[in-house]
């Protein structure tokens, strides 16, 4: 790793926002992997679940 | 017999002050571990047990909440029976100890006394925290997750949190690494589901104990049985009779099953880094069966607090002096201390390190374990229980250039949140730095270097403050002091 690259942390999440309450989640990047495809997300604020798609935003994957 | 019951009364008798039993109602909703961590600021660690809990929508729950036991060095080392400064070398003897369980009957285990099955399961009932802000649900914290081998039956202890997803559903924290994600992935791979128990409460040795680094497949219940100093007395779970076996002196066992392949989004919820994990997905348990006495206590552990930090540290303190000996006899202690989690930072005391010695030692002890970070190997001149005294060899002792070992790429957890993801494990820089002093030139002489400042030995042990300052003074100092 250079000490031109963005440090390490940015790498392990990303944000999706809750397409039922518009809050920021913070999510791990694994549910990208193959065999995560159709786990939903819980949102921590509204406690509504809903799959990667149906987010209006994804941040920083 | 040992369990969580026999502690707190044994330990409020000695020490009535150091267990504070709280009569108002409490919100299991943050304002728990709330006073648990302003006391800490003040560097205070009593056993806090909330007698009238209440859920988050203010509804009364039946079992008192025991929190905090674990948050004092002195208490933990006291319940294992070793002096807090040789817990390395306590915890390392208790370890070779190894006393075989005995499987009692389900008359004879209090943990048997309440069942509910089925539609009568309700985790809801229990009172389980939601520690921090942000925080997506209730959580259990001081639960023993005990899972089986299939092909050898050989079980595996290991405190793991899990999550509240309905009334009859968690959400399991069990990391790739760990022994039970092998047990579970061996069931999954044979095409069933992986039984998996989660057991709370008990002596607070039989949760130290579990904190043993074993080989896999190893069973913890010999040396928890070791270390707690009777052997430990089994039940056969409700679910799966003698094929999963829990701890007949618990407080409350929730048995269930993690269906092949099933995963679910996690919660969001702080780590013993102190800082809060982003969710992933997590394997699922349907919950099919509780237990507990008929007066139970929840115990909960302040994740991310004294209380989840300084007992990880014994087994780790104790590993790492094994495995630092081998290479080095001239080591004398090691502290895991608080202000590096008792888990990222190791300080490592020798006695005459010879030529080579103090980067052996950070050789060694730097693969004992994933979370271990930095080691700072210092000589017996050093208190390793004042981190200021190491800063300050740190600040005196060390060239960098030359005393410092730094090696990347070295395998790290999730949890520390500067460690880099690689596929599906993590990686991070780790060092270890040599603080010890030159060599003495001939034998006979000192070391060829600068007298540290200090005081006649004489006047060091006869002086107590006390006899300059009155009492109100320095009661009055203690409290600006924290």
């Amino acid at each position: 790793m250079s000490a031109y690259d963005p440090k390490p942390g940015a790498d392990k999440f990303c944000f999706v926002v809750c397409p039922h309450c518009k809050k920021t989640v913070y999510v791990k990047k694994t549910f990208w992997l193959p065999r995560f495809a159709h786990v939903k997300i819980w949102c921590n604020h509204c406690s509504e679940e809903f799959a990667k798609e149906e987010s209006p935003e994804v941040v920083g994957l | 017999m040992k369990d969580l019951q026999t502690f707190l009364d044994e330990w409020e008798e000695k020490y009535p002050r150091e267990v504070c039993r709280i009569q108002r109602e409490v919100s299991v909703k943050h304002e728990m571990t709330a006073l648990a961590a302003r006391l800490e600021k003040l560097h205070l660690f009593p056993i806090l047990i909330f007698e009238k809990p209440v859920s988050p929508s203010g509804e009364k729950l039946t079992h008192p909440v025991v929190t905090n036991l674990l948050a004092s060095r002195k208490r933990c080392a006291a319940a294992l029976g070793i002096p807090q400064r040789g817990v390395a070398q306590g915890y390392s003897s208790l370890m070779s100890k190894r006393l075989t369980p005995i499987v009692v009957g389900r008359d004879e285990a209090p943990v048997k006394q309440v069942v509910f099955k089925g539609e009568e399961v309700d985790l809801n009932k229990l009172p389980l925290l939601s520690h921090h802000a942000g925080t997506s649900g209730q959580r259990l914290t001081g639960a023993m997750a005990t899972t089986v081998n299939p092909a050898t039956g050989i079980d595996n202890c290991s405190l793991q949190s899990a999550s509240i997803r309905r009334r009859d559903k968690l959400t399991w924290a069990n990391g790739p690494a760990s022994h039970n994600s092998l047990n579970m992935k061996a069931w999954w791979d044979s095409g069933k589901d992986c039984p998996v128990a989660f057991w709370i409460g008990h002596h607070p040795a039989a949760s130290l104990g579990g904190q043993q680094r074993l080989g896999y497949p190893e069973s913890h219940y010999p040396g928890m049985g070791g270390i707690i100093g009777e052997p430990m007395r089994l039940v056969p779970t409700e679910t799966f009779g003698d094929k999963l076996l829990v701890p007949a002196d618990a407080e409350i066992v929730i048995e269930g099953y993690a269906p092949r392949d099933l995963y679910e989004s996690g919660h969001y919820a702080g780590d013993h880094a102190k800082t809060m994990i982003p969710i992933g997905p997590a394997p699922a348990v349907m919950v099919t069966c509780i237990t507990h006495r008929r007066e139970a206590y929840y115990h909960d552990i302040g994740v991310g607090h004294a209380d989840n930090l300084v007992m990880g540290g014994f087994a780790l303190e104790a590993a790492v002096y094994e495995a630092a000996r081998r290479v080095a006899p001239a080591v004398k202690n090691v502290h895991l201390p608080l202000s590096g989690l008792c888990r990222r930072i190791v300080y490592v005391q020798v006695s005459d390190a010879t030529a080579g010695n103090p980067k052996a030692i950070i050789s060694a002890a730097l693969p004992v374990d994933n979370r271990i970070k930095y080691i700072f190997v210092v000589d017996e001149d050093v208190d390793i229980f004042d981190d200021r005294e190491v800063m300050l060899a740190l600040v005196n002792r060390a060239q960098l250039d030359r005393d410092m070992v730094l090696i990347s790429g070295l395998p790290d957890t999730v949890i520390d949140p500067i460690s880099v993801r690689v596929g599906d494990g993590y990686v991070t820089a780790k060092a270890g730095f040599d603080l010890t002093l030159p060599p003495s030139p001939r034998p006979g002489f000192p070391k060829q270097f600068e007298e540290s400042i200090g005081f006649p030995a004489e006047l060091e042990q006869k002086m107590r403050v006390e006899d300059y300052l009155d009492g109100d003074t320095l009661k009055w100092l203690e409290r600006e002091a924290q």
